[in-house]
């Protein structure tokens, strides 16, 4: 704080307040008297917005010799009081300001004005286009890291010496083990809903016979590929965006690629091919804990054995489907992986970075999917799989 | 030496041309930014072969952007630049290819280390030559366990990065750096944040490869115990010049008049300046 006399305390803590002489021929004089600071600064900002209003067009002295102590917010209503006079045509001259303090609001006048020049300002269509070159960069960008990523596959598949197993595991265990409770529980829920859905919708004398085929179906076909591949893309999507993100953040990956190391191979690889190998065997648990689940819901509530269940499971059970499903699962695994770590190595040197990356990751990853899984759809159904 | 206001030092005590063999770097007339923001410009001076060099200057006066060019992680909007005889310049279309062959030449300290969080000191350290050399594991393990000594971390392989303090950790990511013996080993703040008595402690390791081993240290600083310490020859960068605004010993260095050279090595407030504050509280 800035205090402007050498006064006590007690009388800086006084309430604070603003007084008009309009008896000086050279116009009005608004006087401050108290502390001008973040306690009182909302009140005198009122009252000396009034007295301004009631003055546009004339000459208005704001006078601060009886102010004791002026603080950063105190600061700021000189500031506006100096914008409001020029905005009411006021010919506003400002005395006894503290000398610290108007030297605080000159050198940020000089730093404001230092930063603003560096400041670009974009029209509305200038910014219009800039967006789509930014998108259009960004397609570029994306295209040849996919590029790379194939590349550094192919390069691999001819250099078995150059498989890195142990990290490959390492993430199968991190996207695949460690989520397996989790895909099984959801999908065995969605399989329980779904068939007491079914018991519902087509009445208990006919849904005994349909519940195994419908469970088993959509459960294979639709729902278990679809819940594996949002759980991959929130759980391993995200975790790759922020691992890389962070690794950025803390020059690890500059620190590879220093030292000569490719990162595609040594850090994106093996998490795009673990993924791969993850995603469809968390689909297959899914597709048993969904059966599972539509088994329990037959026999408790339906009453339908467990034997003519799974006879009816065994008789609806298409490989094409199993099939499709597992497919993909490699697709979606590839897809997720790819976002994941493209969002992660694109974070700059920054923590603010880190989130805005991996929450784009899982939208990315989210909106592929679908798009993904509505190409396959349409695939499967020309085929009449 | 000792010029001021002149982005280009020149020759200096058995240097020579780029190609000669007697320089370990060569930057010629750079320019560099992010976008339209220059932040260095027409930048020149060359490094010899076993020098010891601090680049030094303000936080934002482009210390670390240097820093990038020169082990090839940020392109130079003009220029050339040339470390251990490679053009680090020209060779951007092939950036990995460029890593590959530079990392046998260069090791780099980063200032946070940027060790990998889930690898033991003894991996980290072994990581480049598992990955870009033949070697089999039994000679790795050797090499490591050398490099670990050399940096006096030889009880501390296994730990892994979380478990050390912040000297250790930068010994450790010495001793990573050091992993192909280079012949230039770049080091950005290797004592920033540490208490002094440690601080000496990396400052003398550095001293140390640099005198007997005859690494060409360049050391990124602003730390005055550190450049005191370390540096043969020392250039001084400044955010508003965007480039050199001294340069030789720092002798040399501190005795020029430039005002922007005074007031980085002066850290004490001068009587005037505290008989103006005194002036204004009293206000």
């Amino acid at each position: 704080m800035f205090s402007h006399r050498d006064r006590n305390k007690q009388e800086a803590e006084a309430s604070s307040r603003v007084s008009v002489d309009d008896g000086s021929g050279q116009g009005a004089t608004i006087r401050f008297d108290g502390a001008l600071d973040y306690a009182h600064a909302a009140d005198l900002r009122q009252q000396v917005r009034e007295l301004l209003r009631d003055r546009r067009g004339q000459a208005v002295i704001l006078d601060f010799d009886r102010v004791t102590a002026i603080d950063t917010t105190g600061l700021a209503l000189i500031n506006e009081l100096r914008s409001l006079g020029n905005g009411l045509d006021i010919s506003l001259e400002m005395r006894n300001v503290p000398r610290a303090a108007s030297m605080f609001l000159s050198m940020a006048q000089e730093r404001h004005r230092e930063t603003g020049a560096q400041r670009e300002t974009l029209s509305r269509i200038s910014r219009i286009g800039d967006s789509v070159l930014q998108v259009l960069r960004s397609m570029r960008h994306f295209t040849t890291f996919v590029g790379d990523c194939l590349l550094a596959l192919f390069l691999s598949m001819v250099r078995p010496r150059r498989w890195r197993v142990a990290e490959l595991m390492y993430q199968i265990e991190r996207t695949g083990s460690d989520a397996m409770l989790l895909v099984a529980g959801l999908t065995f829920l969605t399989g329980i809903i779904m068939a007491l859905q079914t018991a519902s919708s087509f009445g208990s004398m006919i849904a005994p016979v349909y519940v195994a085929d419908t469970v088993t179906l959509f459960t294979t076909k639709r729902m278990a590929p679809l819940l594996t591949a949002i759980i991959a893309a929130g759980r391993s999507g995200t975790g790759f965006a922020s691992e890389l993100g962070t690794m950025r953040v803390t020059n690890q990956i500059d620190a590879l690629t220093v030292l000569g190391i490719d990162v595609t191979e040594f850090l994106v690889l093996p998490r795009i091919m673990a993924l791969m190998v993850a995603t469809p065997i968390l689909i297959m648990i899914g597709n048993v804990a969904g059966i599972i689940g539509g088994a329990l819901v037959g026999k408790w509530v339906m009453h339908v054995s467990y034997v003519s269940y799974f006879n009816e499971v065994r008789q609806g059970l298409a490989m094409t489907a199993i099939a499709s499903g597992l497919l993909k699962g490699v697709v979606f695994g590839g897809i997720i992986g790819l976002i994941g770590c493209y969002r992660g190595l694109l974070v700059e040197h920054e923590a603010e970075s880190v989130g805005t990356q991996t929450t784009a990751a899982v939208v990315n990853s989210l909106l592929a999917i679908m798009i993904v899984d509505a190409i396959f759809a349409s695939i499967f159904s020309l085929h009449g799989w | 030496m000792g010029d001021v206001n002149n982005n280009s030092e020149k020759a200096h005590g058995g240097s020579g041309d780029a190609g000669d063999g007697q320089d370990s770097v060569v930057v010629e007339n750079v320019r560099v930014g992010y976008g339209d923001n220059v932040v260095l410009d027409n930048v020149s001076f060359r490094i010899g072969k076993g020098e010891s060099f601090a680049i030094l200057g303000p936080s934002g006066c482009g210390k670390s952007t240097m820093l990038k060019i020169m082990i090839g992680l940020l392109p130079v909007q003009q220029g050339r630049i040339e470390v251990a005889g490679i053009d680090v310049t020209g060779a951007y279309d092939d950036a990995k290819e460029l890593h590959r062959r530079l990392s046998r030449y260069i090791g780099v300290l980063f200032q946070n280390t940027a060790l990998m969080g889930n690898r033991t000191i003894a991996e980290n350290a072994a990581m480049p030559l598992e990955e870009l050399t033949e070697l089999p594991a039994g000679l790795i393990q050797g090499t490591v366990d050398l490099s670990l000594d050399l940096v006096g971390l030889g009880d501390y392989g296994n730990a892994f990065p979380a478990e050390l303090s912040g000297g250790m950790l930068r010994r450790a990511g010495l001793a990573r750096a050091m992993a192909f013996n280079p012949n230039i080993l770049f080091c950005d703040e290797p004592s920033a944040g540490l208490d002094p008595a440690t601080a000496r402690e990396i400052d003398l390791v550095l001293h140390e490869l640099n005198r007997d081993l005859g690494v060409t240290l360049v050391v990124i600083t602003h730390e005055l115990g550190s450049i005191q310490n370390l540096a043969d020859r020392c250039l001084m960068l400044d955010k508003q010049e965007k480039g050199i605004v001294a340069s030789g010993t720092l002798k040399e260095i501190r005795r020029t008049g430039d005002k922007r050279v005074k007031s980085f090595f002066q850290r004490r407030i001068s009587r005037e300046q505290r008989e103006k504050m005194r002036k204004e509280s009293s206000l």
